[in-house]
């Protein structure tokens, strides 16, 4: 390749394609990170950086075989990891910092539409294995069937209904632990 | 269901959080015009699998400190607009890490790396390792303020006013030629102590130091510092993580046409040869418009020009035509008379299955737009010596300012290379193994006799909206109006790869309309004998496979649907038989047959007289 050629970081069919992918399942990537972050902020930082990513370094093999699939395992990682490194940073600030955080309509950092409640679910599904989180917010946001999760995500209807049922156990545990923030 | 399930059950159906509809679609819009100008950007080192190392997403400010060698100060200007809140310039690190950056937000490069900004104009910032910038809203575009360091700047959208500041300089983009800025322009701003510099790589840029101003070329630079100017542009670009690119960038331009095409010289004077005994075969054109001056120069074989950056034209190969001027950069003499003499590369004759075998003729170049024009490879221009397709020219002539495209293209272009090359060819023929198209023995099978009333008519508000949403602007395909229990639109005919199959919809088509695509997805000529000239509406999917060699590369690298309405997901379609059986589905068959193939010979040529 010439160094001319390797200037070149999203060749047109690329990018037209790319758009196309966007109009078809930004909406599922959006709404699939705000279900996990709670956050408008994270899922737009979200649906940016997975998209830009695939303009970047192109579509993956995993994503050509199913996309919808792909890109949905893909926001549900990257919203554990925004979850997640929300919560070491929140570990380290100060608590009087954070309250006041709380007490505003926006915040810079954090999540801006979540009831207590809302919060504490959020933190417990961080703690779940990514694979019952794709199955949860497929159930419960999406409003998927257990087969119709089984078919996105390549597993039989029988795994679906015990991932979910093992994930709403854990959750209820968590959700019970004053561990839980 | 036990009480304590239906409990976290009901939790999860209330309290899961759901997207605000009404926050999405802003988001993703703005999500999509950041994606649109990111098109071309610069390539990181590492090509790093999403799922396998998960980045962390976009951060903001206090979010950013500890992941990167970049240091962000806080935006402390007050009385930004309510129009800027949406609006950022993206910044990526070293490590890929992503951040946004507002406008008038400080951004110093403190580590050992550097970093690229993009702006929301589609330009790109390169910056220096112990660099320190911003950047703001101007009435008619955007401003970079350097406070120190280098950076090196990618304008990319025309239209849009991109300046950059230093204490001593302005840098412009604004009033450059259009053409120029179609391509796009970047360079390089240093900003230190002692003054500024800024150097062009390519493109052009008018810079202000106080009431003077200049407007610079490729390889052109100003300078108020002595510092900075005692340092060639090559060692100043160095650190660029795309040195070696801006370079061949710049090498590109400078032996592209502003430099290696010689003085336009009378073309009378040289041509005396016209004297000489006819002409064999296409005899010299000597009536009618022709160029009255030309530069005709050898390319340096080591230095070829190279496309623009985000170009599909220009470069080495390139043809541009502009009134009563025709630019060849760098090309075959071969290509140049396969050009002249309106015949196409052989490959795509496959797609044109006309039986007289010259394949497509250019008829649809234009003023004002660069071309690629391949490679002539030895198999429609024949004979001559081993230069005519080794050695390439860099030709600028001057006509007649109102001479069209397909005058310029061909029988000036002829004339001059008659003149200049002492050029004379004749066409001959070759009969080469084809296909034709024919009805079988069954009649035609699976069409429907077109009538007028069948197609057109009203579409309404509800499936313009649904087609949006899908974002296809096309006509509305068999499919699609099934689908919506409409009707399909006049005439023509779609098809792209669908899954593993080739799809292709005619409305009002002969059926020997499938003719050409078969000839493109086989790599072989095939005509059309049919002799039916009724339209009918039908739909045709083929699987694709070694029968389709063409189809199967397409496939290999990636082409596929775009989404329709009323348009199964590829992931769900089966595979359609091959081919030859699909051509029988239809009722018609394929015959193996003969056609002529045409070629030019090359009787006699000389290099080119000197300017």
């Amino acid at each position: 390749m010439s160094p001319v050629a390797a200037f070149h970081r999203a060749p047109e069919p690329l990018a037209d394609e790319l758009d196309e992918v966007f109009r078809e399942h930004s909406r599922l990537v959006y709404r699939t990170a705000f279900s996990v972050t709670a956050s408008a902020q994270d899922a737009e930082d979200i649906v940016q950086t997975l998209f830009l990513q695939l303009l970047r370094r192109g579509f993956p093999p995993d994503f050509r075989k199913n996309p919808r699939g792909y890109l949905y395992r893909a926001a549900i990682n990257l919203a554990l990891n925004v979850v997640k490194s929300r919560r070491r940073r929140e570990s380290v600030v100060d608590a009087a910092r954070r309250h006041a955080a709380t007490d505003s309509p926006t915040t810079a950092d954090g999540p801006e539409h979540e009831t207590d409640l809302q919060r504490r679910l959020v933190a417990a599904i961080a703690q779940l294995n990514p694979r019952a989180v794709e199955m949860l917010v497929l159930r419960y946001e999406h409003d998927a069937s257990e087969a119709e999760i089984g078919r996105l995500l390549g597993t039989s209807r029988a795994v679906v209904a015990v991932t979910l049922f093992r994930a709403r156990a854990r959750l209820k545990k968590l959700l019970r632990s004053k561990d839980t923030p | 269901m036990k009480p304590h399930a239906r409990k976290i059950e009901d939790i999860l159906k209330d309290s899961l959080p759901s997207a605000p509809r009404g926050e999405m679609e802003p988001a993703l819009d703005r999500v999509h015009a950041r994606l649109q100008a990111d098109r071309y950007v610069t390539p990181r080192e590492s090509e790093a699998h999403i799922e396998a190392a998960p980045v962390p997403a976009w951060s903001r400010p206090a979010m950013r400190v500890a992941a990167a060698a970049i240091v962000i100060a806080a935006a402390v200007w007050a009385g930004a607009s309510l129009r800027d809140q949406n609006v950022y310039a993206v910044l990526e690190a070293a490590d890929g890490s992503l951040y946004r950056i507002a406008a008038q937000e400080t951004i110093r490069s403190s580590g050992a790396a550097g970093a690229v900004l993009s702006l929301a104009d589609g330009s790109h910032v390169e910056i220096r390792s112990q660099s320190e910038l911003s950047w703001d809203h101007a009435p008619d575009g955007m401003t970079i303020r350097l406070d120190a360091g280098s950076i090196i700047v990618s304008a990319r959208k025309p239209g849009r006013q991109l300046y950059v500041e230093t204490k001593d300089m302005t840098v412009a983009l604004a009033g450059v030629a259009q053409a120029t800025k179609a391509k796009g322009t970047t360079f390089l701003v240093n900003s230190a102590n002692d003054g500024s510099r800024v150097a062009v790589i390519e493109g052009e840029a008018r810079v202000r130091e106080r009431s003077v101003e200049t407007t610079l070329h490729p390889g052109e630079e100003v300078s108020t510092s002595p510092t900075l100017s005692a340092r060639t542009l090559k060692e100043e670009i160095g650190w660029s993580r795309n040195a070696e690119a801006h370079l061949a960038v710049l090498a590109s331009f400078m032996k592209g046409i502003a430099t290696t095409s010689g003085p336009l010289t009378p073309l009378d004077r040289t041509s005396s040869a016209l004297q000489a005994p006819a002409a064999q075969g296409r005899a010299a054109v000597t009536q009618g418009p022709r160029f009255e001056e030309a530069s005709v120069r050898e390319c340096d074989p080591d230095n070829l020009p190279s496309s623009p950056i985000g170009a599909r034209g220009g470069g080495a190969n390139s043809l541009l035509m502009t009134p009563g001027r025709l630019y060849v950069q760098c090309m075959t003499l071969a290509t140049l008379i396969r050009t002249a003499y309106e015949y196409g590369p052989f490959d795509l004759e496959f797609m044109f299955g006309s039986e007289d075998g010259r394949g497509p003729r250019n008829a649809g170049m234009r003023l004002e737009a660069v071309y690629g024009l391949g490679v002539e490879d030895g198999r429609r221009v024949r004979g001559g010596p081993d230069w005519i397709g080794d050695v390439r020219y860099t030709i600028e002539a001057v006509g007649d300012p109102q001479a069209t495209a397909a005058t310029m293209r061909a029988p000036m272009l002829r004339d001059l290379l008659e003149r200049r090359f002492q050029l004379r060819v004749h066409v001959e023929s070759e009969q080469i193994p084809a296909y034709a198209l024919v009805v079988g023995p069954g009649g035609l099978k699976g069409m429907k006799p077109f009538r007028e009333s069948d197609c057109g008519g009203e579409v309404s508000d509800a499936v313009k909206a649904e087609r949006a949403r899908k974002g296809w602007r096309g006509p509305v395909l068999i499919t699609e109006a099934a689908y919506f229990g409409i009707k399909p639109s006049c005439g023509g005919a779609y098809g792209e790869t669908n899954g593993p199959n080739f799809h292709i919809e005619f409305a009002s088509s002969t059926p020997g309309a499938i003719a050409g695509t078969i000839g493109g997805s086989m790599g072989v000529r095939v005509i059309d004998r049919t002799n039916i000239t009724d339209r009918f509406t039908f739909m045709w999917d083929f699987g694709i496979d070694e029968q389709t060699p063409r189809a199967l590369e397409d496939l290999k690298q990636g082409k596929t649907w775009t989404p329709k309405p009323g348009w199964d997901s590829p992931m769900t379609i089966p595979k359609a038989p091959s081919i030859l059986a699909a051509v029988e589905q239809l009722g018609l068959k394929l015959e193996p047959i003969r056609v002529p193939r045409e070629f030019i010979v090359v009787d006699r040529v000389e290099r080119p007289s000197p300017n």
